[in-house]
Formats: C-alpha cells, sequence, structure tokens
C-alpha cells in the first residue's frame, strides 16, 4: 500500500518520528512517522485495533515507544509529561470516567485544578454547561448520564481553561445523530482557534469535519492527507452492489473479491477496470448491477483489508 | 503558544482533589453501612459470646480489633476496589490528563475514604464500647494513630487496586489481605492465643502495632510512641515515592 507524503508542515505542533510500540508479541504501531500541524483538524483513522489508541497515548504522553519519538512544539515528550498539561486537553475513550461528581462539580473542580480562580471556575462552568447545551443536568450525578451525555460532559469538562490543543478520543461514540451535529457544530467553531486530533473509527462523519487524516490498519501507517486525498489515493474506486448473479458469474465476482453477503447479493470494492467487467455481466444479463463512488469510509474499510 | 494557568496552589489541587473523590459518597454509602459498622458489631456480639468469660483486656481487644476491622474495610479495601475502578474506567487517565501528580491523587483518595470513614468507624467504637461495658479514657492521640496508619494502608490499597485485572480480583485481594493484617499480631486476639507465624508476622504488621497503641489511647489514656509515628509515616513515604516514581498505571 503506497503512503502518501504528509503536507509539509513548517509549524509542526506533533511530529511523530518512527514510532514503535509492542504488547507482548502484538506489535501495536510499527515505524509511524508524521507531523499534525497547528489549527490543523486532524483525524487518526482506522478499524478496531489499528493502533489508534495508542498512537494518541504517545501524543498526549502517557505512553513512551519502544523506537521512536514523538515532539511536541519541537520538544521530547516522555511520560509523565506534566508540561503538556497546560496546553493539551485529553479526552480518553473510556466514557465511565467522573466518580459520582455532579456536571457542575465536574466542571468546576477540574477548572480550579487547571489554575482558575473561584469565579473564573465557576464562570467557565456555566458558560460550558450552555455550550454544550447540558446546563438542565447541572446537578445532575455524572454516572447517571446517558451515553450521548457523558461524552458531551467529557468534552466540556476537556475544554476547561480552553487548551491550545484538543485530543479526542472517540468523542461521538454512542451519540446519536442530534448529539453527533451538535459535536461537529461546536468543533468546527472551536476549529478557528484550536487544534483538533480526533480518534475514531466513524470515517463518514469525521470526514466533514477534518482538514486532514492519518489513516492505520494493523498498528502501520496506510495513508495520510486530507479526506479527499485519502478517497484519491488508491485510484477511483466504485462500491458495488450485484444482484441476481448467476452461476458462472460467481466465479468472476469471486475473482474480483467482492464478498457475498446473502445467497444472491454481492458486495465490493472494485476500480474502473473491473467494473467495466461487471458492466459487461450486466450487458450479458448475468446480474443486476448498482455501483457508486467510493465514500471515504468505503475506501478506508478497503485500504485497511 | 500560551499555556494555560497552572495553579502554583498546592492546596487549591489537592482542596479540590479531595472534594472531587468526596463524591463517592454517593455510591458508597450503603456498603459503607454493612461493611463499615453492621459487619463489625456483629462480631463484637460473636466474639463477646465465643470467648465469654472475657477479661477488660480480653473486651479491649475485641472493641479495638473490630475497630481496626471496620477501618480496614472502609479504608483498605475500599480503596483497592476503587482504584481498580479507576484504572478500567479511565478516571485515572481523566487525573493523569490534569496538571496535578500521581501522588496527590492517592492522598485525595486516602484523605476522602479516611473522612467517610470516619463515621462508621465512630458508630461501631460506640457500639463496641457499650455492648462490652468499656470504661472509656481517651486520649487526643487515637485519632494521630488511625490518620497514621491510613497512610501506609491505602498506598498498598493503591498498589493492589492498580495491578489488579479488575475490581473484583482487586477487593478479592484486598479481603484476604485484610484477614492477614487482622490475625497476624495481636489485634483481636491475646498474643499466646495465635500461632507463633502470626506473631511474628504480627511484628511487621503496622495495624498490630496500631491496635496496641489505639487501646493504650481509647481505654488508658496513653500517649502514642513518637517512633511509632514516625516509622509509620516513613513507610508511608517510601510507598507514596515508589508508587509516583515506579507505577505503570497507564501501560
Amino acid at each position: 500500500m503506497a503512503v502518501m507524503e504528509g503536507a509539509a508542515h513548517q509549524s509542526a505542533l506533533f511530529e511523530i518520528c518512527g514510532l514503535t510500540k509492542s504488547f507482548d508479541r502484538h506489535r501495536a504501531l510499527s515505524n509511524v512517522s508524521f507531523a499534525i500541524g497547528k489549527r490543523e483538524v486532524f483525524g487518526i483513522l482506522g478499524p478496531n485495533g489499528a493502533g489508534k489508541t495508542t498512537l494518541v497515548r504517545h501524543l498526549v504522553g502517557f505512553s513512551t515507544g519502544d523506537s521512536g519519538r514523538v515532539y511536541f512544539l519541537g520538544r521530547s515528550i516522555a511520560p509523565p509529561a506534566r508540561w503538556m498539561r497546560g496546553y493539551v486537553g485529553y479526552m480518553p475513550q473510556a466514557a465511565a470516567a467522573l466518580n459520582h461528581m455532579t456536571c457542575e462539580q465536574a466542571l468546576y473542580y477540574t477548572a480550579r485544578i487547571r489554575g482558575l480562580t473561584r469565579a473564573e471556575a465557576q464562570h467557565a462552568a456555566d458558560r460550558l454547561l450552555d455550550l454544550w447545551e447540558i446546563a438542565d443536568r447541572r446537578r445532575s450525578d455524572s454516572a447517571t448520564l446517558s451515553g450521548g451525555e457523558t461524552r458531551l460532559l467529557r468534552l466540556a469538562v476537556t475544554m476547561i481553561g480552553d487548551p491550545n490543543v484538543l485530543v479526542l478520543d472517540e468523542p461521538t461514540a454512542h451519540m446519536d445523530a442530534r448529539y453527533r451535529r451538535r459535536v461537529h457544530r461546536i468543533l468546527a467553531e472551536l476549529s478557528k482557534t484550536t487544534t483538533i486530533v480526533i480518534v475514531t473509527h466513524d470515517v463518514r462523519e469525521a470526514s466533514s469535519i477534518l482538514d486532514r487524516a492519518v489513516l492505520l490498519s494493523g498498528g502501520r501507517l496506510q495513508a495520510i492527507g486530507s479526506p479527499k486525498q485519502l478517497r484519491d489515493s488508491v485510484g477511483p474506486l466504485f462500491a458495488v452492489h450485484a444482484t441476481s448473479v448467476e452461476s458462472q458469474a460467481q466465479d468472476v465476482l469471486e475473482l474480483l473479491e467482492l464478498r457475498q453477503i446473502d445467497e444472491d447479493q454481492w458486495n465490493g470494492l472494485v476500480d474502473e477496470r473491473d467494473l467495466e467487467r461487471l458492466r459487461q455481466l450486466q450487458a450479458d444479463g448475468r446480474l443486476s448491477l448498482t455501483s457508486t463512488p467510493a465514500t471515504l469510509e468505503e475506501v478506508t474499510v478497503g485500504l485497511a483489508s | 503558544m500560551a499555556s494555560l494557568r497552572e495553579s502554583k496552589h498546592l492546596p487549591s489541587k489537592l482542596s479540590s482533589l479531595y472534594l472531587m473523590e468526596l463524591t463517592n459518597w454517593r455510591w458508597s454509602w450503603r456498603s459503607m453501612i454493612v461493611l463499615g459498622a453492621v459487619s463489625p458489631i456483629a462480631s463484637v456480639v460473636f466474639l463477646a459470646a465465643a470467648f465469654h468469660p472475657l477479661s477488660l483486656d480480653d473486651r479491649q481487644r475485641i472493641a479495638v480489633g473490630v475497630l481496626m476491622l471496620a477501618f480496614l474495610f472502609e479504608n483498605f479495601h475500599r480503596v483497592a476496589g476503587h482504584y481498580a475502578f479507576m484504572r478500567h474506567h479511565g478516571t485515572l487517565e481523566y487525573y493523569e490528563s490534569l496538571p496535578v501528580d500521581r501522588w496527590m491523587v492517592l492522598a485525595a483518595v486516602m484523605a476522602s475514604f479516611f473522612t467517610l470513614s470516619l463515621l462508621p468507624i465512630t458508630a461501631t467504637f460506640i457500639a463496641a464500647t457499650v455492648y462490652l461495658n468499656l470504661p472509656l479514657v481517651v486520649a487526643p492521640e487515637a485519632m494521630l494513630v488511625l490518620m497514621v496508619v491510613a497512610l501506609p494502608i491505602s498506598a498498598m490499597a493503591a498498589a493492589i487496586g492498580v495491578l489488579a485485572r479488575s475490581g473484583s480480583e482487586a477487593t478479592s485481594i484486598a479481603t484476604v489481605v485484610t484477614i492477614g493484617l487482622v490475625s497476624s499480631g495481636s489485634v483481636i486476639l491475646r498474643e499466646q492465643a495465635i500461632p507463633g507465624v502470626l506473631r511474628t508476622l504480627g511484628e511487621v504488621n503496622p495495624i498490630s502495632h496500631a491496635a496496641g497503641y489505639l487501646r493504650g489511647a481509647l481505654y488508658k489514656g496513653q500517649a502514642v510512641d513518637p517512633i511509632f509515628v514516625m516509622s509509620t509515616l516513613a513507610m508511608a513515604i517510601i510507598l507514596f515515592v515508589w508508587l509516583e516514581r515506579h507505577l505503570e498505571l497507564f501501560g
């Protein structure tokens, strides 16, 4: 798989150089290198087990690689990297993380720890409860919130003190479409002043707000670039769906590595040449075919596999 | 790039962490009543019946022994379980993302659970004293004994909680260690009544020494030996430093 050159960022915020990390015999990251620029909305994409969370834990100074380096503002990051805490707001993947604080307490106490005065902390808590539209849950025990509400609270807590960089691990997991739209709207507004790194395996939604993204699979960097560049990195691809397939045509579909999803239904990604072969089969009456240009999500799945 | 203001005031960070951890009363109050008060008080009744007739010294041992049991359930057992929860549910990552040191989190957890434990411990102490008809001659150092011994106990519990692979594993280990701590040395029973190996283990068991000083402070008005206080504090500092530097909390 060809790896695209990342955009050369003269003002790199994070630089990841040859990062390799193994757990027991499992290699979670393998010689990963790229850079994230200031004021970017940068995505870390890939299927489950791709190494996304392992990578992001290196970005925030929670882990150290077996080899390679991660730099933030030109300074090497090594745990516990407390010096970064003033710059970076990190939202971990786990949701049930705020003990039994009320929403207001979680924001207020976090603000106090981040160095805000009592008045500033209360103001920040009020502002973020309003911004994320959870003011009505102000006095609710955070353990009683729904999965989506908990994520909104965690996002609000991460933004306390207006950090320059937000690193968000699966920020929209367990959210319905309404909450996801809210998150995207607020993050888009925030991206004017803040660098945002988003870890997700939900490529379809992320592609709407990302400037650039890196695609990981099996701990390896598969591609890096804008969502459009990622789509184009493997040439024009088409998502095809074949039905009413005659037995002779099935051999061709298997050859093209399409997946049989039902007795008479096949799905997969094909390039222009293979699409032409399928169209010829359709013209011969051996199958029915629908095809659309592949979305980034479909390309991601294709690249990862 | 400007960084967020770092709070230079340690008390502000510690008090915020302490108040955050104090919110754990919301999940812990039911088990606090059962493990911290009902079980120890039931143990007083059982032990008093099993070892009847009891001398004054025996009754003092039983009262302080179950008080230590309540203390361990509320501090050691609960801190181990809480650390395991925090490890496996992302709370430690959340704390790690804040400009605080690990020892601050540990101190806040310890202080909050110690505070929460005061009510059931007091209830156990009053119930045991009344039931066993013990005369009180309380020295103010009694609280100091509990506060000092809570430090190494909580640090050990945090290590168990972080290293355990699940919450149930952490509390299971904590239960076994709790039983070991109350049965090594003269915590509940007099020394002559326990096997030699447990007597030997009791020499290095802080709970055994704490129980001895607590009996003196609560029922004889005796001052606490400063060497005990200093050596327990030294043990706690060593454990805190080790946890801060060597415990790989996040893999």
